[in-house]
C-alpha cells in the first residue's frame, strides 16, 4: 500500500467508529416502541458532554418479589425487565435471565441495595439511562420542574436496548 | 544509526575528547571518528511547540463547543460539522506534510481531538447512561491507527493516556475487559517505537492500573492489593534486565515507597492481626521499611530518601501525645547519629573508598 492510501485508511478508521456507533441507537430511535416512565431527577455537570439531567426512573426500583432467581443469579448481573403498561405509564412486570419472547422489555445490571431498617432488600437497575444531556444552563428548570410535579421520560425500546428521547412535565 | 545525545552531553565529549588530543592520548583523526558516531537529538523545536499549542487550544474549542450543547444547530449538523473539520483539518494536515511539516503534524493531532469531540457528541445525542468510560477507549482506538501510520510517539502517548482514563474510569463500571488487548499493545507500540523511555513509562503505568482493576474485580482486600503492589515494586527496582532498567528502577522506587507509607497505617493490618496489634504490626513494618529504604539510599536512590522523609513525617503528624512522640525521635535520630558514625569510622580504617 502506498503511504497515500495508508493514510487515507488510518483516517477512515475513526470516522467508521464514530458512525458505528450511531447504528443501534439511532435505529433504536428509528424503529423503537416508544414507551413513556416516571422519574426523579437533579441537575450536574459532566466535563465531555456538558450539562445533563441526571435521572432516576422508577423502574430503577425493582422489589424483591418480582425476582424469583436466586441472588447469586441477580448482583452484579445483566438481566431483563419485562415492563407492563399501567394506565399511562410503564412498570416492572417480572425479571428473567433469558430475552423475553415478546413485549417491552430492557437488558439491565442489577444490583442489591440494602434498607438497613427492616432488613429487607430490594434491586436497583442501571439501565444506562440515567443522563439527559442539555443546553448548559438550562437543565436548572427542569431540576424545579422534577421537584414539583414529577417528570416523564420518553425512552424508545428496541431488543432490551433504550434509548432516552425526551423529558417532559407531566 | 548514530548515537543520539543531547546537545551539552555532545560538547561534553566532544571537550573532554580535545582535551585528550592535546594532552596527546588521542591523534586529531582518532577525536574525529569519535566523534562522528555521536549525533545530537533533536530537542523542543520552537515552531512545534507553537503549532502544537495551537492544535491543542482549537481542539479543546471544539470539545467544549460540544459540551455547552448549544441548542443553535442541530445535533445532526454538528455532527455533520465535525465529519466536516475531521476530514478538513487531516486532507490539510496531509497536504502540507510535504513543504511545512510541523503544522501538517498539528492539524492531524487537531483531528485527533476533533474525533474525540464527536464520540462524545454521538454520547449527547443518545443520552449514553453511567460514566462513559467506553468513551475513551474509543478515543484511543481511532487514535492507533494514524499513530501507526505516522510513527509519532507523542501521539502515541495520547492514545496510551486516553487508554489510561478508560482503564480507571472504569472503576464502578464494569470490568475493562479491553485490557488484555491493549497492554501488550502499549508494550508493541514502545518496541516499535525505537524503545521511546517516554512510551515505557506510560506502558508501565498502564500495566500497573490493569493489574489493580483486576484487584478490584476479584474485591482483594486493601491490605493484600497494596502488599501486592509493594511487591511489584521491589521486583522493578530490583529485577536484572536489559530493558531500560532505569524506567523501571524509578518506577518501582516510586511505587514500593507510597505502598510502604500506605502499609505504616495501622488500620489497615486489621483483616489479618487483632486490631490491638495492628499497631505494633505497623510499627515493625515501618522500621523494616526505613531500614530498606536505606539499603536504596546507600545505593544511591534519592527517592528512597524522599520517602524515609514522608515516613517521619507521617509518624511526626500521627499522634499529639508528644512525650512519648519526643522520645521516639530523639531515641531514633541518635540511633542514626551513631549508626552513621560507626560506618564512617569503619570506611576510613579499612579504605573502602566512598558511600555511594
Amino acid at each position: 500500500m502506498t503511504k497515500k492510501k495508508t493514510f487515507l485508511l488510518a483516517v477512515a478508521i475513526p470516522l467508521l467508529i464514530l458512525l458505528a456507533m450511531t447504528i443501534k441507537p439511532q435505529a433504536t430511535v428509528l424503529f423503537g416502541q416508544e414507551i413513556v416512565l416516571e422519574t426523579k431527577a437533579y441537575d450536574p455537570t459532566d466535563l465531555f458532554r456538558g450539562d445533563y439531567v441526571a435521572i432516576n426512573f422508577a423502574i430503577s426500583d425493582v422489589p424483591k418479589s418480582k425476582v424469583t432467581l436466586p441472588i447469586d443469579k441477580v448482583s452484579n448481573k445483566n438481566l431483563y425487565v419485562s415492563l407492563k403498561q399501567e394506565g399511562k405509564y410503564y412498570v416492572v412486570d417480572q425479571v428473567s435471565e433469558a430475552k423475553p419472547k415478546q413485549g417491552v422489555y430492557l437488558k439491565g445490571t442489577f444490583q442489591e441495595l440494602y434498607n438497613g431498617a427492616n432488613g429487607a432488600s430490594d434491586f436497583i437497575v442501571d439501565y444506562n439511562l440515567d443522563k439527559y444531556f442539555v443546553e448548559q444552563g438550562s437543565g436548572k428548570d427542569l431540576e424545579q420542574q422534577s421537584f414539583k410535579g414529577e417528570l416523564l421520560g420518553t425512552v424508545k425500546v428496541l431488543g432490551g436496548y433504550g434509548v432516552l428521547t425526551g423529558l417532559a412535565t407531566r | 544509526m548514530k548515537r543520539q545525545i543531547s546537545k551539552a552531553n555532545f560538547n561534553l565529549v566532544s571537550t573532554e575528547l580535545e582535551h585528550y588530543e592535546s594532552k596527546g592520548l588521542i591523534s586529531g583523526e582518532q577525536k574525529n571518528s569519535l566523534l562522528e558516531i555521536y549525533e545530537i537529538k533533536e530537542g523542543l523545536n520552537f515552531i512545534r511547540v507553537v503549532v502544537t499549542i495551537g492544535a491543542l487550544l482549537v481542539g479543546l474549542g471544539i470539545l467544549s463547543f460540544i459540551a455547552s450543547n448549544w441548542d443553535g444547530i442541530s445535533n445532526l449538523v454538528k455532527l455533520l460539522i465535525i465529519f466536516g473539520v475531521f476530514g478538513g483539518v487531516n486532507l490539510a494536515g496531509y497536504l502540507l506534510s510535504e513543504n511545512n511539516p510541523k503544522t501538517g503534524r498539528s492539524l492531524i493531532y487537531l483531528g485527533t481531538l476533533v474525533y474525540g469531540a464527536g464520540i462524545f457528541l454521538i454520547g449527547q445525542m443518545y443520552n449514553f447512561g453511567g460514566d462513559f468510560p467506553t468513551a475513551f477507549l474509543l478515543w484511543s482506538l481511532g487514535v492507533l491507527p494514524i499513530v501507526f501510520q505516522l510513527k509519532d510517539k507523542y501521539l502515541m502517548l495520547f492514545a496510551n493516556l486516553l487508554f489510561g482514563v478508560y482503564l480507571l474510569g472504569s472503576y464502578d463500571q464494569g470490568f475493562p475487559y479491553a485490557g488484555w488487548i491493549g497492554v501488550p499493545v502499549v508494550y508493541l507500540a514502545f518496541n516499535y517505537f525505537e524503545k521511546s523511555r517516554l512510551l515505557l513509562f506510560f506502558a508501565n503505568l498502564t500495566t500497573l492500573s490493569f493489574i489493580f482493576e483486576i484487584t478490584l474485580r476479584y474485591e482483594a482486600k486493601g491490605l493484600y492489593v497494596t502488599l501486592l503492589f509493594f511487591a511489584i515494586g521491589l521486583a522493578m527496582y530490583w529485577a536484572k534486565h536489559s530493558l531500560e532498567p532505569d524506567v523501571f528502577r524509578i518506577q518501582g522506587n516510586i511505587l514500593l515507597g507510597i505502598t510502604g507509607v500506605i502499609l505504616t497505617i495501622p488500620e489497615i493490618w486489621d483483616i489479618v492481626v487483632s486490631v490491638q496489634s495492628t499497631r505494633m504490626v505497623s510499627i515493625l513494618f515501618a522500621l523494616a521499611f526505613v531500614a530498606l529504604l536505606f539499603v536504596f539510599i546507600r545505593k544511591g536512590s534519592l527517592i528512597s530518601l524522599i520517602f524515609v522523609c514522608i515516613t517521619i513525617f507521617r509518624y511526626y503528624t500521627d499522634t499529639f501525645a508528644f512525650l512519648p512522640k519526643s522520645l521516639f525521635f530523639i531515641m531514633g535520630g541518635l540511633l542514626l547519629l551513631g549508626f552513621g558514625f560507626y560506618f564512617e569510622r569503619m570506611m576510613k580504617t579499612s579504605k573502602g573508598g566512598t558511600i555511594a
